[in-house]
């Protein structure tokens, strides 16, 4: 795993769900089902790691990988970089 | 002659049996496979449970959910479409309200059943109901036995008092709302439905049975796809899809992603939506994006399904409410003022042969929900009192105006305040329980009477062994004693007047 991937997205995530110093929250935890995340909130994290990574998650790759935690999120990023 | 709403599926085949039906991210099944496999499903069931008692279908959304709806309806019995991640507890209180005669669900869901009162049901696997041997003289005759004011499904929501209310709904409901939404929307073989709503909610019965109707095809649009609204146009235009009915919530965040823009969805032709109240703001947005679209906003509690619709005729600023229009033909839709008459404002009450049998097990609270109004001479007629409020605009379409009392409806989903606060109550160390629905924030918040020190997140999370997630607050706040006003009920203008002062914080 990429560590420096996984730390600008859990930046991320941490500043724009206002997540301090929270013990229930790390990078495994279930952003939707814990709470920490709305589709509205979803939808700004597709666009920043779009846009922070230079690429593009399509549809199917929303059905296809889970990206329900910031290591997941992390995964689909690097995959996608490796692609290219 | 359709005595019941499986006749629809017996009409595809017989128009496009290697046309597309159904699919899901596994799987896509033609009319002929679906049928097959559905027949097979009711031959099993007929085999492995006896009474006609209804069948639980007990599964994740899924091409076998809706295989286990269709094969209990050829067995003659109706289905009740329960939620694979409803908590422990409410489960329980579904199933020693209903009685099945039968569960039908999966290997991993099975183990959910474990310790719980079943009454006797088998517990079948779809799996195995699939590898049924076929018995189409079993299945022809139990299906020649049913009337179309027998119950097709039966749908709970959330009750008042914490006990889910079992909606029965007849076929005849069903056939009629199909028969509309098929005609009004002009749909042919062609269409191509994309299904938003969980499978047991009634917004679902358009997609499920509307398909059907018009031998079009029904796609189970991946769940996960909802946590991702800006994907989702994505997902309509690469699946070619051309009608959606689709809650507000969902709309409005599409609309607000900006994809619409983005995106071109040139086969899309019918949006509908219902459940909520939708903003033009948004629609506006869908509207410019998609102009060769008919749009329509659909009215109905799930013991009436849809009763009323407004086809979007004319512009709106984005600031005006959007009317919910007119009756559906063959439906009665009046308005009854506090005196019990029929008036231009007051609540909404709805007669026609399809609406609700009642609630399961429940008599009186059927009985509290009905009025009897004499419109024609001699022959009182029984109407469902929604509790929904309504006036009428001067072109005479119906505009909707709020609640009576203390349900709400979040992101599309129907909640009573009263089941809320009873699983509050529920968590140990907890003396009472207050909930709010802060209409602004659009937020339920939960006041808990309680001595001890509460992290709020742990407790709301708590709250998921009672109520389903969508019924969880957003906020919790915590205090000794609960305010009371002078009749030493919970004062509830109060505890309103602390919530708006954390909003001004």
């Amino acid at each position: 795993m990429n560590e420096d991937i996984l730390k600008r997205i859990n930046d991320y995530v941490c500043q724009t769900c206002e997540i301090e110093d929270d013990p229930d929250y790390d990078v495994d935890t279930h952003l939707f089902d814990a709470g920490y995340l709305d589709s509205l909130g979803a939808v700004e994290l597709v666009l920043f790691v779009e846009k922070e990574f230079g690429i593009e998650i399509s549809q199917k790759d929303i059905v296809m990988y889970p990206m329900n935690t910031v290591r997941e999120i992390a995964a689909v990023v690097e995959q996608k970089r490796a692609g290219k | 002659m359709r005595n019941s709403a499986v006749c629809l599926l017996e009409a595809a085949y017989r128009r496009r049996p290697q046309g597309a039906a159904l699919e899901d991210e596994a799987q896509c099944l033609t009319y002929e496979a679906l049928r097959e496999s559905a027949r097979r499903v009711g031959a099993g069931l007929l085999r492995h449970s006896q009474s006609s008692a209804p069948v639980m279908v007990y599964l994740p959304k899924s091409v076998g959910m809706v295989q286990g709806f269709y094969g209990t309806l050829y067995a003659g019995r109706a289905y009740v479409p329960t939620d694979s991640a409803a908590p422990k507890a409410r489960l329980g209180r579904i199933l020693s309200n209903l009685r099945p005669s039968a569960v039908i669900t999966n290997e991993t869901l099975s183990k959910n059943l474990e310790g719980l009162d079943l009454g006797g049901a088998s517990v079948l696997l779809i799996d195995d109901l699939l590898k049924s041997e076929p018995d189409d003289d079993a299945v022809d005759r139990a299906l020649a036995g049913v009337i179309d004011a027998d119950p097709i499904y039966i749908m709970y929501t959330s009750g008042s008092t914490g006990e889910p209310k079992g909606v029965t709904i007849p076929h005849r409901g069903v056939l009629h709302f199909a028969d509309w939404a098929a005609e009004t929307f002009h749909w042919d073989e062609d269409t191509v439905i994309a299904n938003q709503a969980p499978l047991y909610f009634d917004v679902s019965v358009m997609d499920v049975y509307g398909a059907l109707r018009c031998a079009g095809k029904l796609i189970l649009t991946p769940e996960v796809l909802f946590r991702f609204p800006l994907k989702l146009p994505e997902f309509l235009r690469d699946k070619d899809v051309t009608s959606i009915y689709w809650v507000p919530t969902v709309m409005i965040r599409v609309a607000n992603s900006g994809a619409l823009d983005e995106i071109k969805m040139p086969k899309l032709r019918t949006v509908c939506f219902a459940g909520e109240v939708m903003p033009n703001l948004q629609l506006n947005v869908w509207r410019r994006a998609l102009p060769q679209c008919s749009f329509a906003n659909l009215y109905g509690p799930t013991e009436t399904d849809v009763c009323t619709a407004y086809l979007v005729d004319r512009e709106f600023s984005d600031q005006e409410p959007l009317p919910i229009g007119r009756a559906l033909p063959n439906m009665r839709v009046v308005l009854v003022n506090e005196k019990g008459d029929v008036s231009d404002e007051g609540e909404i009450c709805v007669s026609a042969s399809g609406i609700l049998l009642g609630y399961r097990g429940n008599p009186e609270l059927t009985e509290r929900a009905t009025l009897r109004l004499e419109l024609l001479p001699g022959c009182p007629q029984r109407f469902y009192r929604t509790g929904d409020l309504g006036r009428y605009n001067e072109r005479g379409e119906l505009m909707f105006l709020g609640r009576k009392d203390g349900q709400i409806k979040l992101r599309g989903n129907r909640i009573e305040l009263g089941e809320v606060e009873n699983a509050g109550r529920m968590i140990e160390g907890v003396k009472n329980a207050c909930a709010l629905f802060d209409r602004e924030a659009q937020e339920i918040v939960l006041f808990a009477e309680t001595d001890e020190a509460f992290a709020e997140r742990a407790f709301l999370r708590a709250m998921r062994k009672f109520i389903p997630a969508y019924m969880i607050p957003s906020r919790a706040v915590f205090m000794p004693a609960l305010p009371h006003n002078a009749n030493d009920k919970i004062d509830r203008v109060k505890l309103k007047q602390i919530l708006e002062e954390t909003h001004h914080e």
